[in-house]
């Protein structure tokens, strides 16, 4: 269903990508604890307000949805899956590709695999800047170090099923842009209503609809979220996968122009 | 469908159309037969559904009506199994730039699963050498490209080569040795089909050619048929007006006019056949230039088919092959197979 010589290639082609990416990840989570005990510290003993930075756990959770997360993490998740098909189609590369004996599907499921190894290490990357960032502050005895299994394990799912989205998206289109368009709007239409939901009491009743609120890096390590909701995001992956496996094997692909 | 093994492509009423109701008739019922360890040329226009009908064998484009074998295989239902055993160059052949021609090659290799039997060989033939490899395929001219597209394609010694106008780009000494090249698969038993705009190209290695023209088979033949019926252009400069030029059989569009005071110019087109004769004419006229000019694929089909092609967009695949097609009675003719008829008796007649 995989196939190696594909997504070795796949990979390759990602590695300047992957490796700057995973390293500013590293760098922008290892911040949150740091930032967490600057503010605790001006507290001076000072009764903490409400909020997420009162407490590391809510730090790291800002951190882990902050645009800049997102876009880091789209980049290395689903932008990696986003142009596959659609990318290849588009240079004329995909021709080639499609003259070797291996399935439509097996290309779909090899590409699928690259967004989904994209989330795993910007989730990996995410959890070792925090490590780091703990020790630097010094904060370490605060971190419930047992829930970041759950943490990078979220995460992973969380990206995963957008890096899906992406890939059926790419392949149902012979442009990237239109792909793109459709996998950045998905985000962005989850991320505003989200956020519109914190600020404004109109929304909040439709904040639910948001993947964003259904995913909560506090919850995880505060042990209150609900390891139901991880239902949600493996049925996006689901129907994802299901649209990318039955539509790219039936697709006429013409030639290109 | 019932498929004969000696076949290496066979298609049966193999029709596709684009577009939401199927507006755009990219192929129109064709029928073809290749046999094993033929090479056979594939011409046609832009859009006359050349690349249409090899992207429908390689499984890229799912066919509206109709069947198709390759190397007795199902197209629809073997499709991997085909493209195991199958190399293929497409037209605009497209690599990943971060490569460098070795990796690029390995990589393709690699993917089809196969070892590599011929690199050396046809690397020796387009003269590819080992340091050109080692550069990045960012850096190639658009030939050194079409080089490694047909290196992909033959590395393997693949049962089938298709080959979508595998010249393109390439100097003419490299159009040679690839001639060359493919002629050489073809004597071990190999089979090659290659689509060309090159009239010339096919003629000088292909045994049978196909013409196809709006999505329609036009005609199949021996690629001697085709250059019996080919036509010549000639434009020569003569210093008296020749006498009796007009009565020439073979000679066509004939026009002398008068090139100031130091002769006539006389251009025409010239069946194969008709030219020594109109030579020796020109000669006893006093002839001081000669151009003798192959004519260009369009003119070539016209001259074979005459002009009704050009409207008979409807035309019936029967026509395709009119020294086989089957009679069929006045009254079922439609006008357009009137046409075509006309056009095939205008052909006889010559």
């Amino acid at each position: 269903m995989i196939n190696l010589v594909l997504l070795r290639r796949l990979v390759r082609g990602h590695r300047i990508r992957l490796a700057v990416g995973l390293a500013v990840v590293v760098v922008w989570s290892l911040l949150f604890p740091v930032i967490y005990k600057a503010f605790v510290d001006q507290l001076d003993g000072r009764p903490t307000p409400p909020g997420n930075f009162s407490t590391l756990s809510g730090t790291i959770s800002v951190g882990f949805i902050h645009p800049i997360s997102i876009a880091l993490f789209g980049i290395l998740s689903a932008g990696l899956t986003v142009g596959s098909i659609s990318g290849e189609r588009q240079r004329g590369t995909l021709e080639l590709l499609l003259s070797r004996p291996i399935p439509r599907r097996t290309i779909v499921a090899t590409m699928m695999l690259e967004g989904w190894i994209g989330a795993t290490l910007a989730s990996a990357a995410y959890v070792i800047g925090t490590v780091i960032g703990t020790q630097i502050a010094g904060v370490t005895s605060e971190l419930a170090f047992e829930q970041l299994p759950a943490l990078f394990a979220a995460g992973t799912l969380f990206w995963g099923s957008f890096a899906t989205f992406a890939i059926a998206a790419s392949g149902s289109f012979d442009r990237t842009p239109p792909a793109m368009a459709i996998t950045v709007g998905l985000i962005m239409a989850n991320y505003i209503v989200e956020v519109l939901g914190s600020f404004w009491d109109v929304m909040e009743p439709y904040q639910f609809l948001s993947l964003f609120n259904h995913f909560s890096p506090e919850g995880i390590l505060d042990q209150t979220a609900d390891p139901a909701e991880a239902a949600i995001f493996v049925s996006l992956t689901v129907l994802a996968a299901a649209w990318a496996f039955y539509k790219f094997p039936r697709r006429d692909l013409a030639a290109p122009n | 469908m019932s498929t004969d093994t000696n076949l290496a492509i066979q298609t049966r009423a193999l029709t596709k159309h684009y577009g939401k109701s199927g507006e755009i008739k990219a192929l129109q019922s064709l029928n073809l037969e290749i046999k094993q360890g033929e090479l056979f040329g594939f011409l046609g226009p832009n859009g006359a559904g050349k690349s249409t009908t090899i992207r429908t064998l390689l499984g890229f484009l799912h066919a509206t009506s109709g069947s198709a074998s390759v190397l007795g295989l199902d197209v629809v239902k073997d499709s991997v199994e085909i493209r195991r055993r199958v190399g293929y160059l497409p037209s605009g052949f497209a690599v990943y730039d971060y490569m460098s021609g070795r990796e690029y090659l390995d990589h393709m290799r690699e993917l089809s699963g196969r070892p590599s039997l011929l690199r050396h060989r046809i690397m020796e033939a387009l003269e590819l050498s080992d340091a050109i490899l080692k550069r990045p395929v960012r850096d190639y001219s658009r030939g050194m490209r079409q080089k490694i597209g047909v290196v992909q394609a033959m590395e393997t010694d693949p049962e089938l080569l298709i080959l979508d106008e595998p010249s393109e780009g390439l100097d003419p000494l490299m159009q040679r040795s690839l001639q060359e090249l493919l002629l050489e698969r073809v004597a071990l038993g190999r089979t090659v089909f290659f689509s060309s705009h090159l009239i010339s190209e096919v003629e000088r290695i292909c045994n049978r050619v196909a013409i196809v023209r709006g999505g329609q088979l036009v005609a199949l033949e021996s690629v001697e048929s085709l250059v019996r019926f080919r036509r010549r252009r000639i434009e020569a400069l003569v210093a008296r007006k020749p006498l009796r030029l007009t009565a020439s059989t073979g000679i066509s569009n004939l026009k002398v006019e008068a090139e100031g005071k130091s002769g006539f110019r006389i251009s025409c087109d010239a069946e194969a056949s008709a030219i020594p004769a109109f030579i020796k004419r020109l000669q006893s006229a006093g002839l001081r230039d000669l151009l003798v000019e192959a004519a260009s694929l369009e003119e070539a089909f016209m001259s074979y088919y005459g002009n009704s092609t050009r409207n008979s967009v409807q035309m019936a695949p029967e026509t395709a092959a009119p020294r086989t097609s089957k009679k069929r009675s006045p009254a079922k003719r439609t006008p357009a197979k009137r046409v075509v008829k006309r056009a095939v008796k205008k052909r006889v007649a010559r």
